[in-house]
């Protein structure tokens, strides 16, 4: 389940357009990242779950 | 011989109809983090909306920890960050931020929906073992007095 919702995620942010701001919630703080930063998280942690 | 095997269903019959309490009261909790969650979505929705028609430039005071407040000015609202899980948030446009909220509501009711289902079946399951332990107890009293009856 949690996978798939990985793999949603990941397809959710491959369909946004271009220029939208995407943040990392690290505890208190939200770092902002790029598309590919955060895809590449999302595929780390869907990893780490397996 | 036949007494030990009826205490031992009869201990089996409670332990299953207390493990099918403790799995409604479970559920029971669940449904009430999701209306919190619903109802937090909607509470959501309508402070965006509010905040688009007050417009930029109002004064709004930012909640740092929770005893304190500072000022800030409001920007336009136009794009919102939502939080979409596994620790990222997106900036969207106004409207695709409530229409993903919207989605988030719909996909929380559905699950509402799916538990009281799961919790009206195990209500028939706890109403088909209440009634075994009923049948059982009766039939444990009936032989109870047949063997008072014979030693008499």
């Amino acid at each position: 389940m949690k996978e798939s919702k990985s793999k949603e995620l990941i397809e959710f942010l491959e369909r946004l357009p271009e220029g939208r701001r995407i943040y990392l919630n690290l505890g208190s703080l939200m770092v902002e990242v790029s598309k590919d930063e955060a895809i590449e998280f999302l595929k780390k942690q869907e990893e780490k779950e397996e | 011989m036949a007494v030990k095997r009826d205490e031992k269903k009869m201990t089996d019959l409670t332990r299953q109809l207390r493990s099918i309490i403790a799995q409604i009261e479970a559920l029971r909790v669940e449904i009430a983090q999701l209306d919190i969650l619903i109802s937090e979505y909607r509470q959501t929705i309508t402070t965006l909306r509010n905040l688009k028609d007050l417009g930029a430039g109002k004064e709004v005071l930012l909640p740092v920890g929770r005893i304190a407040q500072v000022g800030a000015k409001l920007e336009d609202v136009d794009k919102i960050v939502i939080n979409i899980g596994s620790g990222i948030s997106v900036e969207l446009p106004f409207d695709e931020a409530i229409q993903q909220i919207e989605k988030e509501i719909v996909a929380a009711l559905a699950l509402r929906e799916a538990l009281e289902r799961a919790m009206v079946e195990l209500y028939e399951k706890v109403e088909a073992l209440s009634q075994k332990i009923r049948e059982h107890g009766h039939a444990e009293a009936g032989e109870g007095k047949k063997d008072e009856g014979e030693q008499k």
